[in-house]
């Protein structure tokens, strides 16, 4: 459950401002966001997983204001709850598929990387058809495997809650089902939360709801 | 901490080419001044030990330099050259004794040193095999010099031509190997030492060869008179001493004025070393006698000074390339932007951001020092033996 209470948000310079009366996503929900550009779409899921804080307002994620939190409490509430995918991947080109897929529990003294992980991690990779491709590093996968990988990554925390930032923007349109049939089965199989930031009309119908930005987007002056 | 650990040395591992020359670059920077400075000690104290155990040196006037390289560390740049009556002549002052050195010759690389026996003694050379060369052509080895030149007691080793197109030069000598000595560490183990006889044979000074008077020399004779025979070349030169042949070997005119690079003046006592120097240095004629450690002393002065040039000029270039290597690593920083974010985003604190790349930092330094401490090592091991043979060449 999210729950957004007279959310206002902007960044130190420019005219980029974003005001949230109210907003409310409920557990196991699935929830497409769309928007112009600059609408403030990636900002709210940043707000959202507690990356950016408001000026003003409450958001409540998971059971936890964030605006009560310290930083070091927020990354733990986000290690724990949050699943995070990027358009660009955001892959280590140093790390292996493997161990890009670890990356969350080598970056954090918090989460124990054992066995039980280790065959997790080959688990998810496996199901989402890479398996085969556990050495391999990121400029030798297509933009496809890059981002299934990336969804192994976010999918391996046990998140209730995910947020994808057009997830589907760089794949070709067999991907782009495969990739978003892979978030949506997780969310169904796990009553977790998914909110996807799209500009692809036709995915929409996959969601069962649409939360349009242009209503939030405020221009200053 | 083992995350931040993997992290930095996959970093690492995978820009390797990167990582090489940084790791490079540290071991450079730290190794040139410290590996110098070791090369330098080293060579200060082989050369300063020597020197020390050497009391004296008498030679022809000319480089002192030249005549204690020689005499002392058996390089093969010949000074001028004295004759073996100045031998004669420190023994007959009662002052000193002498040790005739004639350093001029080789077998293969190794110095051929032709010396008197009491050398032996003055060195604390002790045999590991065999004996003392008591005959003409025979030698005893140094250590290195018989495992270098693959021989031992019972073989033979052959001097070499000065010049390989020299054919009116120096011709060769087969010698036996009567003994080898111990290792002492310092520059007798690359010599071959034989009696300065053998070595006056070796220039041609001395020869043995066909008997004239033997009728199957007939025909190599020009000129027979009471008191001389003349021969042409086709009398046949022995280039071995043997039993059958060592009663032929003989030597033309007075034995004085026969060539030595150096003589080494061993005095009694220090007065009678200070006479000694005293009457050498009144005298006008075409000698000098010198201190080696003086000379020595004088050399790594030198040296010195060249060392704090080097390392001057190490340091600058240190410098620039801790300057290049920040401006590099700040650069990669810029570029590693969002992978910063990424890590931060997926739940990476700032504090792991910065330990993960201070870990690369570190383990760059390390591997550089690590590499730097190895070579240093290796330099400690071996640097006698590239001093040893820089001095020889």
């Amino acid at each position: 459950m999210i729950e957004i209470q007279n959310l206002t948000f902007h960044y130190g310079e420019g005219d980029f401002r974003l005001d949230i009366p109210g907003l409310q996503i409920a557990e196991g929900e699935r929830v497409a966001v769309v928007g112009p550009s600059g609408s403030g779409k990636t900002t709210f899921l940043n707000l959202i997983a507690g990356i950016a804080r408001p000026q003003s307002g409450d958001i409540v994620t998971a059971r936890h204001n964030l605006a009560g939190l310290d930083d070091s409490a927020v990354r733990d509430f986000r290690i724990e709850h949050i699943g995070l995918v990027f358009q660009e991947f955001e892959l280590l080109e140093y790390l292996d598929v493997f161990d890009n897929v670890l990356l969350p529990y080598r970056v954090n003294s918090s989460l124990r990387l054992d066995t039980m992980v280790r065959q997790r991690a080959v688990d998810l990779l496996g199901s989402v058809g890479v398996g085969d491709k556990l050495k391999r590093y990121p400029d030798q996968l297509s933009q496809g495997e890059k981002q299934r990988v990336a969804v192994c990554r976010a999918l391996l925390v046990n998140p209730s809650l995910l947020l994808a930032d057009e997830p589907t923007g760089n794949l070709d349109p067999a991907n782009k089902s495969r990739v978003l049939d892979i978030l949506i089965d997780y969310a169904a199989d796990n009553e977790a939360t998914l909110v996807t930031v799209t500009h692809d009309s036709d995915l929409l119908g996959r969601f069962e709801r649409v939360i349009d930005f242009r209503d939030f987007l405020e221009k200053a002056g | 901490m083992n995350g931040i650990l993997y992290l930095a040395w996959r970093y690492l591992a995978y820009n390797r080419w990167k990582t090489t020359i940084l790791v490079g670059s540290i071991m450079l920077i730290i190794y040139l001044p410290v590996g110098l400075n070791v090369v330098v000690e080293q060579s200060g104290q082989h050369l300063n030990a020597r020197a020390q155990a050497t009391p004296l040196l008498v030679g022809a006037k000319g480089s002192p330099l030249e005549l204690s390289l020689n005499s002392l560390y058996f390089s093969l740049d010949t000074p001028e050259l004295t004759s073996y009556a100045e031998a004669t002549a420190i023994i007959e002052t009662g002052l000193a004794e002498a040790i005739p050195m004639y350093v001029r010759f080789k077998s293969r690389a190794q110095p051929i040193v032709a010396t008197s026996f009491e050398y032996f003694g003055f060195r604390g050379l002790a045999l590991a095999s065999g004996r003392m060369p008591a005959l003409l052509g025979e030698c005893v080895l140094g250590a290195a010099s018989a495992e270098a030149l693959g021989v031992g007691v019972g073989d033979s080793v052959v001097s070499s031509p000065e010049t390989a197109f020299d054919l009116a030069g120096v011709y060769p000598l087969k010698m036996e190997v009567v003994g080898v000595f111990e290792p002492n560490f310092t520059s007798d183990d690359n010599a071959v030492f034989v009696d300065i006889k053998t070595a006056w044979i070796i220039e041609g000074l001395g020869h043995g060869h066909q008997d004239l008077a033997d009728p199957a020399a007939t025909s190599a004779v020009l000129n027979r008179t009471d008191d001389n025979i003349v021969a042409n070349a086709s009398i046949v030169q022995f280039n071995e001493i043997t039993e059958d042949n060592i009663d032929s070997f003989h030597f033309h005119g007075n034995l004085d004025s026969y060539p030595l690079t150096g003589v080494i003046a061993v005095p009694k006592d220090e007065k009678s070393g200070v006479i000694l120097m005293g009457r050498y240095l009144d005298s006008d004629a075409n000698k000098q006698i010198v201190r080696p450690r003086d000379v020595v002393e004088e050399l790594l002065d030198t040296i010195l000074t060249i060392q704090q040039f080097i390392v001057a000029a190490v340091f600058i270039v240190a410098v620039a390339t801790v300057a290049t290597a920040s401006l590099v690593f700040l650069l990669s920083l810029r570029l590693r932007r969002r992978e910063i974010d990424t890590i931060g985003k997926i739940g990476g604190g700032r504090w792991h951001v910065a330990s993960m790349l201070l870990a690369e930092i570190v383990i760059v330094l390390v591997l550089g020092s690590a590499l730097a401490a190895g070579l240093t090592a290796l330099t400690w091991r071996y640097g006698s033996a590239v001093i040893e043979s820089v001095v020889m060449s």
